[in-house]
Formats: structure tokens, sequence, C-alpha cells
């Protein structure tokens, strides 16, 4: 496994080594692939990042006390959480917050746990981490949300995070020898479509060094994608064709299971 | 063996959905009742999103509906004038319920509507039935009824009085337009066919002989569902073609054999069973409702941003 993950970044580097390789100062990145179809058979996946941190003379880093924050974060939607409360003894939604332009989808991997490596002010202003991803997209709340807020705030976290759409891992980022590093960033089978973007940062006593994106796609395979592409742009089309299809099955078991 | 839903946007296990489809088509089959009232909640139960779910199972009770249909027209026994009046306000229930239903999703009130409907429902009509079934079972004949009742009844004062030949009636086309409305409203809400409602209503309430209801139920649900799959189709592109015909597929084949167990019980055993099953098809959501959640919260997600 060891090698294998070696010989993975071996090529990874051979990739950023490339004229498509993404570079700023101090940092490249790149991933080890830019798309990811679902077929029908899909049950999750994973994409490595690669990178190295580089000083301004374009010299690999000495390993010294720096961290690396890795966000992906998957297409923005507005997340409605609702919380029951007890109505006539019935257990109904009532109130709600909306969290607007929340990534469907959100990992963040570092290389240890992310209240280390920056103060909570930080984090939030920044967005980094599952907490502050969330504080910050609530919609209608004050400068410091009441304790109403955070309770949806954590309830956000945990749903997604039951939903395996929203990950921390504190342990996400291993550094490999000098200043190479790698991450596993893992889909699972209900990841949403659409653009990733990946953020990379360098920090340093909380300090950002370094930041470098970039981005990978989730797309539908051909028939997924045509099927989910008729049912979006040609409605009618695709509701007179279900119905057509339900009455060629009934018809058709009808003729099967004839017994009169 | 897994196959990726393409509207639904998950995974779901092939066996395990032909599987439910073929058990609650071999319900359906067995108690001549379209089966939505479980397959839908089974939907939502393994994942499918409620919108989705009620949606794909539109066109799944359609393909059974036209099988039933096909082996009643064969035998004469649908009454089309009726089921046309019938239909006129079937369509115009289903437009409204669609809408009531998108209404319903953008309040966040979806869940709790639909379990709400099916307690009531479901627990009025298997409560009737099992008083009824468990009364014949025992040999106790209720009172013997008159075939037309002595008095004019409120609905029976509406104008606009047709003579339905087939099912030898002579009804307000108002009551009958109102019944189908209600009808049509309750399927695309709840993502049932309304067999269970209607056929009761025309039997006790219109006394159109139990020969022709079936046959002529059938076609209203045939016709109010593949309305219901276009609408949805149109509003929301919430039917998932691909579990549709999953179900599709389970549902024919399971209702066949229950069809054929069904035909060895007696009526009222047969009636007992099903009474049994709908109410604890709405004592699980009477449980969901009332029993404090281990989870309070939950996620919805809304407009692209």
């Amino acid at each position: 496994m060891r090698r294998l993950g070696l010989l993975r970044l071996a090529l990874g580097l051979a990739f950023v080594a490339g004229v498509s390789a993404a570079r700023a100062d101090g940092l490249i990145v790149s991933l080890s692939s830019r798309e990811v179809v679902i077929a029908s058979n899909y049950q999750g996946g994973s994409i490595t990042v690669f990178g190295a941190a580089l000083d301004k003379d374009g010299e690999v880093r000495p390993p010294g006390p720096y961290d690396l924050v890795v966000t992906v974060r998957g297409p923005l939607e507005t997340i409605d959480v609702r919380e029951k409360t007890r109505v006539l003894g019935m257990w109904i939604n009532r109130r709600g917050r909306d969290f607007v332009r929340a990534p469907t989808f959100l990992a963040v991997l570092t290389n240890r746990p992310v209240a280390e490596i920056a103060d909570p002010a930080t984090l939030k202003r920044e967005d980094l981490g599952l907490e502050a991803a969330a504080e910050r997209r609530i919609a209608g709340a004050g400068e410091r949300p009441t304790p109403e807020d955070a309770a949806f705030v954590a309830a956000l976290r945990r749903l997604q995070e039951g939903r395996r759409l929203w990950r921390e891992d504190a342990r996400g980022v291993d550094f490999i020898g000098a200043s190479l590093f790698q991450g596993e960033i893992a889909l699972p089978p209900n990841v949403p479509f659409g653009t990733f973007d990946v953020e990379v940062r360098l920090m340093q006593q909380g300090e950002t060094l370094a930041r470098q994106t970039t981005s990978f796609q989730v797309v539908k395979s051909n028939f997924e994608a045509r099927v989910a592409g008729l049912a979006e742009d040609r409605r009618l089309a695709y509701g007179l064709v279900a119905v057509g299809l339900a009455l060629l099955l009934g018809w058709l078991a009808s003729v099967i299971f004839r017994r009169d | 063996m897994q196959i990726y839903l393409p509207i639904a946007e998950l995974p779901v296990d092939v066996l395990l959905v032909l599987a439910m489809s073929l058990a609650v088509g071999f319900v359906s089959g067995m108690f001549g009742v379209g089966g939505g009232f479980l397959m839908t909640p089974l939907l939502i139960f393994i994942g499918v999103p409620t919108a989705v779910a009620v949606a794909s199972e539109a066109p799944q009770i359609a393909a059974s509906a036209f099988t039933g249909v096909l082996a009643y027209w064969r035998r004469r026994a649908i009454d089309f004038k009726l089921s046309a009046v019938l239909l006129a306000g079937g369509v115009v229930g289903s437009a409204g319920g669609v809408a009531f239903f998108n209404a319903l999703r953008a309040s966040g009130q979806l869940d709790a509507f639909i379990a709400i409907s099916y307690v009531l429902m479901l627990g009025t009509i298997g409560g009737l039935m099992l008083v009824e079934s468990v009364r014949s079972n025992l040999d106790v004949a209720p009172k013997p009824r008159p075939r037309r009742p002595p008095t004019r009844r409120f609905f029976d004062r509406f104008p606009l009085k047709l003579r339905f030949r087939r099912s030898m009636i002579h009804a307000s086309a108002i009551s009958l337009a109102g019944l189908g409305a209600f009808i049509g409203f309750a399927g695309a809400v709840l993502g049932v066919g309304g067999g269970f409602l209607l056929v009761p209503a025309l039997v006790y309430v219109f006394r159109v002989p139990t020969a022709v209801v079936v046959g002529t139920s059938l076609f209203q649900i045939l016709v109010t569902m593949l309305a219901s799959t276009v609408m949805h189709a149109t509003t929301n592109a919430s039917v998932d073609i691909v579990l549709a015909i999953l179900l599709m597929i389970g549902g024919s084949i399971g209702s066949q054999f229950g069809v054929r167990v069904g035909q060895k019980l007696s009526g009222p055993r047969l009636r007992l069973l099903l009474a049994v099953m709908l109410l604890v098809v709405a004592g699980r959501f009477l449980a969901d409702l009332v029993i404090e959640p281990d989870e309070p919260f939950s996620i919805s997600q809304t407009e692209r941003a």
C-alpha cells in the first residue's frame, strides 16, 4: 500500500511538473484526476491531491512547523435545516434556518485538528473547517450567533457528516519526505454533481503563507446524464415517455399473464 | 447489484427494489388495491426523496391499472360515461394536488402532511373494514339495508343529473366530479392511486354494482395517474424513469401471484387481512408523528444558489 502511495505520488509529481500544473508562490498542487464519472454501478470513489511546498527561489522548502489545509467544496446550494417540535402531540417541523450558498459537499483535510491551526475568528473569516463553513452561511444571523443558531449549525454539520457529504479529517494530509504532501478526497456514493473547488493553504501560526486552487468535475455518465438532462430540459416529452412506458409495460403484463 | 437512479441521485440495490415491488405487487393483486400506499413509504424509507418517490410511483400505478383495465374491458365491465365524469373532476384535482404538493414542499411541511393524511385515511378505512370484516367473520349479519335510500340525501340534491346505464345509477354530475377531484388531489399529493377511496365511495355512497365498480375505478386511476405523471414531470422533473421501470416489472409480476392467492381466500377473510395491513401502515406513520424523534433536525436542499 505504502509503495503504491509513493508510486502515485511520483506519478502525481510528474504531472505537477507538466504544463497543466497549477503553480503559485510557495505551493504547487495537482489532482490525480480532473473528472469523476458516475455510471450506474458507481459506489463511491476518491481523488488524490498531490503537492509540494516551495520557497521563493522555487526550491523545496525544508520541513518546518507548517500546516496544510485542503478544502474541497462541492456545488453550492441553499440548505434548509428544520427542527421538529411538538405541536398538538405531534412532532412537526417548526423552526428552521437557511444556510445560503452552502457547499453540498465539503471535505477539509489537514495535518492536525483545525482548531489548533488557527483561532476561531480566523477560521471563520477564512472559511476553514466545517464549523466555520456552517456559521458563515447561516441566513440573517448577526455577528454573534444566538444559542438557537448554534443548535442549527451543529445540526447541519451532524446531518451532513451523517450523509458522508461533509468531512473533517485532522490526519487527511500526509507530509512525505521534506515538503511533499498528499491527501485523499473520499467521494461517497451520494456525491452531488458539478464543479468541486479544491483550495490548498500553506499556513504557519494561523497565517496563510500561500494559497492555491484547482478544481475537478463530478459528471454523470452518458446514460444517467442523458436521462437527467431530458427530465430537466424536455419535461413534457420525458413525461410522455414515462406514460408510454407505463402503458407498454401494463399491456405486456396483460398479454404475458392473460388467463381468460 | 447496485444501480444508480439518475433523478433520485442515489444508488440502490436492484434486487431490494425488485423484492419490494414484488411484495407490494403481491399484496395489490391479492386485495385488488394499487399498493401505492405501501410502496411510497417504502421508497422514502430506503432514502429516495419524498418528491421522487411520489412522482415515480405514478407511472407504476398507471401500468398496473392498465393491465387491470384491459382485463375488465374485455369483460365490458367499465362504465366509460361514469369514468368521464369522474375524470373531469380528477384532472382538476390532480392539478390542484401537484400545486399543493409543491407548496407543501417549499414550506417544509410535506412529510408531516403526508404522515397525517396516511394516518387519517388508512386509519379510518382500515378501522371501518376491520369492524365490517370481523362482523362477517363472526357471521353476525348487519341489518339488511334497503337497496335505495328512501329519502333524498344531501348530494342527491345537486343539479345536472345524469343517467349511467351500465352502472344503473342516476346521479348528479357535480357530486361525481367532486369525488373524482378529491381522488385526483389525494393521488397527486400522496402518491396513491386512490382505489381504496374510490371503490368504497362508489359502492356505498353511489350504489354502483360491485361488478362495474372495480373496472371503472381502475380506468379512473389509470387516467389520473397518467395525468399525474406528466404533471410531476413538467413541474418538478421528479419522475425517475429507471426507478419506475423497476417498480413496474416487480409490481406486475408480484400482482399475478397475489391474484392467485387472493382468489383462494374468502371475501371477509381477505378484507380482514387488508384492514389489519392498512392499520399497521397507519400505526407506523402515527408512531413517527407522536414519538419523540432521535434527530429532531432535518435537511432539505432548495434551489441551486
